[in-house]
């Protein structure tokens, strides 16, 4: 009986398909073979076949409207994705809602129940009132631009530092933006259903706003997918009159998103890209969280 | 987060292996990041094999977003298994999930090519995009040359038998090594490495009067 296996009898096509094989693997990872081609011509041609064809491929996804092909569909996917997963929760919660739904109170108060007050603001200096600031959106020359976001002072929930007139700021390109308490105070307050995506927002944000310029693409991308969960959970899980305040949250940080956004100073088409992308999908989320904003103000 | 991959996933990224098992057991937990980083590492060659089974270029957008939303919306079925069987060379990496969501692939375009069979298929066209846009480094002559090289290249791979053809648009286009073209369509490795090479001698006969070999051979 043959100590070989019928699978494991070599004939000289499988020696020569294993040969080439291993040297078009080579060719594709080194970008070289060490076959002369005087040596052995036969190899040597079909090894030019595989490069002609494998240049071919690099050549399809070079192009500009693959990269741009790669950005939308990567934000669809994850929106659907989201919409999926959080559907699933949405009827989860419908059940344990229409069982407690009578005990619930209405009761809002107007303080609670504010709009969040989004001021950005353009002036000089790193000083400015922010109750004052909130009203205007007067760019002025300045290459220094100071952000601020402030929440009305009407909110139940307002803290000290977010009447802090003389906010921290945050220096990135040359502009100094000033979210950060805001988003602190965000990330602090909300321990509801959006509490774990506002704390990746926040993240996310912090993270840009620190690298500047040398921010990566997958940081822009990390805040563009929780951005794109956001929305989806203010549509598929709408906190209702109780938690407007939420909303006005997510307005805040989605605009601060969008600040930081365009506070990034590149030149790289992947980054560009990136802070493309970042802001559709901002401006999605902003939208949806307006229109429950709109929604609830109306019912009151 | 492993960064975006427009190049081969050979045997030098071996380390990255754990790295995607880590991020596939995340999606499957319903990590968005994790799904993201999937998308940006399959996005490239996902597209080019959907572009070398199908006629243009919005078909193959429209069927890569499909295929990883499909393969995303499935993966709680997906385990991560090394089949020993599959591996006879050990040098070669062997990536379960790519072998899976490539089959994924292949079934959803035999299934699309079932609603669409009377399409052309030599039909490679990029009027969308002038091609001076798409790369600034390289001139328009270079563009066209490039343009061309790959409309030869997707009219040959058309010319092939079935079998040789499956293998070469999963081992260059969906960038795969022999092992996981060899689980994606259920066959042994040793005779994949066969119709590997039986087409791409096939593939020089077509292409020889094309292109240069001799010159892409002295360019190496």
């Amino acid at each position: 009986m043959s100590m070989f296996k019928s699978s494991d009898f070599l004939d000289e096509e499988s020696v020569q398909a294993t040969r080439l094989d291993e040297n078009l693997n080579k060719l594709i990872t080194d970008g070289e073979s060490d076959i002369d081609s005087r040596e052995d011509p036969e190899l040597s041609e079909l090894l030019a076949v595989g490069e002609v064809l494998r240049n071919a491929a690099d050549d399809v996804t070079a192009r500009s409207s693959f990269k741009s092909f790669h950005m939308r569909s990567r934000a669809a996917i994850l929106q659907s994705v989201g919409e999926a997963r959080f559907g699933k929760r949405v009827s989860v919660l419908d059940s344990l809602r229409q069982k407690i739904g009578s005990a619930r109170s209405t009761i809002v108060s107007a303080g609670a129940a504010s709009l969040a007050t989004l001021a950005i603001v353009f002036a000089f200096g790193a000083s400015s009132d922010a109750n004052s600031a909130a009203q205007s959106l007067e760019p002025k020359e300045s290459t220094d631009l100071q952000v601020t976001s402030t929440v009305s002072t009407q909110s139940a929930n307002l803290s000290q530092g977010e009447n802090d007139s003389s906010p921290a700021t945050i220096r990135s390109s040359g502009v100094i933006i000033t979210p950060n308490q805001l988003i602190e105070s965000v990330a602090v307050s909300n321990s509801g259903d959006y509490a774990t995506t506002l704390e990746g927002v926040t993240e996310s944000l912090n993270a840009i706003v620190s690298a500047g310029d040398a921010v990566e693409v997958d940081e822009i991308r990390q805040l563009t997918d929780y951005l794109a969960q956001l929305g989806f959970d203010i549509r598929l899980n709408p906190p209702g009159n109780n938690n407007i305040d939420d909303i006005s949250k997510f307005q805040d940080v989605i605009a601060a998103s969008v600040v930081a956004l365009n506070a990034i100073n590149t030149a790289e088409p992947e980054v560009l890209s990136a802070v493309l992308a970042g802001k559709i999908v901002a401006e999605d989320s902003m939208g949806i969280a307006t229109r429950y904003v709109n929604l609830n103000l109306a019912s009151r | 987060m492993p960064a975006h991959k427009g190049t081969s996933h050979q045997p030098d990224e071996g380390s990255s292996l754990s790295q995607e098992r880590e991020l596939v057991e995340l999606a499957s937990a319903g990590n968005q990041r994790a799904i993201g980083a999937l998308y940006d590492i399959y996005v490239v060659p996902l597209y080019r094999f959907c572009l070398s089974k199908l006629s243009n270029e919005t078909d193959a957008e429209d069927l890569t977003e499909e295929i990883f939303l499909k393969a995303i919306t499935s993966i709680e079925k997906f385990t991560w298994r090394e089949t020993k069987r599959k591996r006879d060379d050990e040098s070669s990496e062997f990536n379960p999930f790519r072998a899976w969501l490539f089959r994924i692939a292949r079934n959803q375009i035999i299934s699309t090519y079932r609603k669409k069979e009377t399409r052309s298929r030599v039909d490679v066209h990029y009027e969308d995009e002038p091609v001076w846009i798409a790369d600034q480094a390289a001139g328009p002559a270079e563009l066209t040359e490039r343009k061309f090289l790959l409309e030869q290249a997707a009219a040959a791979i058309d010319q092939l038998p079935e079998s040789q053809r499956d293998v070469i648009q999963l081992r260059f286009m969906g960038d795969m090594n022999v092992n996981e073209v060899a689980a994606t369509l259920g066959k042994e490795p040793g005779n994949v490495r066969v119709l590997q090479h039986k087409a791409l001698k096939n593939l020089r006969t077509i292409l020889a009067g094309e292109f240069d070999l001799q010159g892409v051979e002295s360019q190496r």
